[in-house]
């Protein structure tokens, strides 16, 4: 069966219509990239899929081993395994990094009728993959996203992920800001999490993400909907041509 | 508007503690002359516009029982500040409790603790002179009510130099008596010599009960002395408690202050603060949390009356249910009070339609090489972050409270001592679970 399935998905804003019947089918274990001009809708999707509010589903549905997505809560969307990397991750000041991911991973263990993580526990497990993905201790202790530098915002996202386990991930411009480096960095986070049943949606505008992860299928979105499917080569396509030829069926 | 109430007990507390000192005994007939002349403030009076204090009025207060057994020490530790390793000083009704309080706190070299009696026995003079006068008894009715009973209360003295290595904590405790409002009117002074420095904690406390609190300190800080001053404010649900607080800043000298209010029907912190000396420098940082039936008013003026001093207040709130917040700050730069360095900040954070927050920050500056800024900010919890945490699992309302906690937190970080920090995040903490 699928991992996530998108039928026929038409959402509005405030009355204008943003995605236009959007059909997706993502297998376990696969990595699907969504590339396309700014502003057609991917980050539209994106937020819909983990259940942002502000948006009107018009009609279809989405997915998630077979269960509808659609009346669930964010948190519970969160719980059943999906994982929205931001593409603007929020600043929280007040609250410190280690505080906000120990109540993340006790939400997740809660749900599933466990105890609060230890604190040692807590500690080494986070401590070790911090070092995985280079961020730095003193990250932890800062406020949620406050003061970070573009490339550790998108680490610290990673980390998130890294420590959440779920079973499909979305990447919402992973690669915007990041200078080579840490984009190389991040990649490689992304790659060590991929699994036989776990799934990625890599949303991004430039094929230079994805010649780090390397996607199976990819789709070019515009116009609020899916205009063309293929495999890592159609990146390549892109990259060469822009995206000249969908910006027509766009309009 | 007269309080007749409050006159009567203050009135019977004269009679029945007499000074022998001719000086004190006519402030506090000045005292009293003052209160009755201009009875209760009322809205025309600018810096009492948003916050009613008429209903006092109507109350039949009594005076303060000398009560408290151990039992009230017991209720008392759970609202106050859990600093491990100070010295605690126990004041019940204004009354310092010795057989309740550490005996070291009494004997710390370089330290002098007594009674406000004790010192006016001792030396009436030196209370006289350590008594502010920037609150004017004319305009502040409260103050000139606590100054005409003079006589429950505290002296602090630390000698020259001397770096006090323990905090002192104190514990006020507001006991009622079942059934009737008590009227409670201690007073604090404070005199850290030059080059000395100390850390004092004050918790306020109460048992439910009607009461009200009105708690006068005057602080002075030479040449080069250093307070660190915490108070935390957790009265009992219908507790009053009104506080002015007149510091002088000296020469090179900082205070460094940080208030915590989080219970209490109403709380009102009257703060000010004089910048004497070139260097002086005074912090007045802090936190409240108000929900239903809680009002709470800060009410500040900061004098720069010389160069090359610096003040800073930020301030925040969380208003939750029909609680009500209230901030007028003051920054006064006078003309001689060139390279001032003055910021002031208030934040609040509503949660519920019913909440209401009022502010009034102001600057007055005479000078032309000065370096000043206030603002203010009113919000509701931001619904980014919110979606944030909730897309990592977590449900509504501990996402509230984590953002509660982390805007409130955020305010806390400006205290430089780690325990202190922490002491004042538990109490928040606490206040946060209680409410869920």
């Amino acid at each position: 069966m699928a991992l996530i399935e998108i039928r026929n998905l038409h959402a509005s804003v405030e009355g204008k219509d943003i995605l236009k019947g959007v059909d997706l089918v993502i297998e376990p274990g696969k990595v699907h990239a969504l590339m396309g001009p700014n502003g057609t809708g991917k980050s539209t999707l994106s937020n819909i899929i983990a259940g942002r509010d502000g948006y009107t589903i018009t009609e279809g549905d989405i997915l998630l081993n077979g269960q509808s997505l659609l009346e669930m809560e964010p948190q519970d969307r969160a719980l059943a395994g999906i994982f929205l990397s931001f593409q603007y991750p929020v600043e929280i000041p007040g609250v410190a990094t280690s505080t906000f991911l120990k109540a993340a991973i006790n939400a997740r263990r809660k749900a599933a009728g466990d105890g609060e993580i230890d604190a040692m526990e807590f500690l080494k497990l986070v401590k070790a993959k911090a070092k995985e993905l280079g961020v730095r201790d003193d990250m932890l202790k800062r406020p949620v996203n406050v003061g970070f530098s573009g490339g550790e915002k998108k680490r610290a996202e990673v980390l998130q992920m890294a420590l959440l386990n779920p079973r499909f991930a979305i990447l919402d411009e992973t690669d915007s800001g990041l200078d080579i480096d840490a984009l190389k960095v991040v990649a490689d986070g992304v790659n060590a999490l991929r699994s036989p049943d776990r799934s990625f949606l890599v949303i991004t505008h430039y094929q230079r993400l994805l010649s780090y992860i390397v996607p199976d299928v990819v789709h070019v979105f515009a116009g609020g909907r899916i205009v063309r499917t293929g495999g890592p080569e159609l990146a390549q396509e892109l990259e060469a041509k822009g995206y000249a030829d969908y910006t027509g069926a766009a309009a | 508007m007269t309080a007749l109430s409050l006159v009567t007990v203050t009135e019977a507390a004269q009679a029945a503690t007499p000074l022998t000192d001719a000086a004190l005994t006519a402030l506090r007939n000045e005292g009293l002359t003052a209160f009755t002349a201009h009875g209760l403030p009322t809205r025309t009076h600018e810096r009492w516009k948003y916050t009613r204090v008429s209903p006092l009025a109507e109350v039949s207060f009594i005076a303060a029982p000398a009560t408290g057994d151990a039992d009230v020490v017991r209720t008392a530790e759970g609202q106050a500040l859990d600093v491990p390793g100070a010295l605690r000083l126990v004041l019940v009704n204004g009354r310092l409790r010795t057989d309740l309080s550490d005996a070291a706190a009494l004997t710390q070299a370089g330290i002098s603790v007594q009674t406000l009696s004790d010192a006016i026995a001792a030396d009436a003079a030196a209370v006289r002179s350590g008594l502010g006068q920037a609150l004017a008894l004319a305009d502040n009715p409260f103050v000139a009510l606590n100054t005409a009973a003079l006589s429950d209360g505290l002296v602090i003295r630390v000698a020259a130099t001397t770096q006090a290595s323990t905090p002192l904590h104190l514990l006020w405790i507001t006991a009622p008596t079942a059934g009737a409002a008590v009227l409670v009117q201690p007073r604090l002074l404070v005199e850290i010599g030059r080059g000395a420095a100390l850390t004092l904690i004050e918790s306020q406390t109460g048992r439910d009960g009607d009461s009200l609190t009105n708690r006068v300190s005057d602080i002075t800080l030479a040449d080069d002395a250093r307070l660190t001053h915490i108070s935390l404010h957790n009265d009992s649900r219908q507790a009053r408690l009104l506080t002015a607080l007149q510091a002088r800043i000296q020469r090179g000298a900082v205070y460094d202050g940080f208030a915590l209010t989080l219970g209490g029907a109403l709380v009102r912190a009257d703060l000010r603060v004089e910048l004497l000396g070139p260097g002086a420098e005074a912090r007045l940082n802090g936190a409240y949390a108000a929900g239903t039936g809680q009002h709470v008013d800060t009410t500040s003026f900061i004098d720069h009356a010389a160069p090359h001093c610096t003040s800073a207040q930020t301030l925040k709130g969380v208003l939750d249910g029909t609680g009500r917040g209230v901030f007028q700050g003051r920054v006064n730069v006078r003309r001689v009070a060139q390279k001032t360095d003055g910021h002031q900040l208030h934040k609040a954070l509503l949660l519920s339609r019913g909440a209401e927050v009022d502010t009034k920050p102001e600057l007055t500056i005479f000078a032309d090489d000065v370096k000043c800024s206030h603002g203010a900010a009113t919000g509701e919890l931001d619904e980014d972050a919110l979606f944030y945490l909730r897309a990592r699992g977590l449900d509504a309302d501990t996402a509230r409270s984590l953002l509660i906690e982390g805007f409130l937190d955020d305010v806390v970080e400006l205290v430089a001592d780690e325990p202190l920090r922490d002491a004042l995040t538990a109490k928040i903490h606490q206040w946060l679970e209680s409410r869920s």
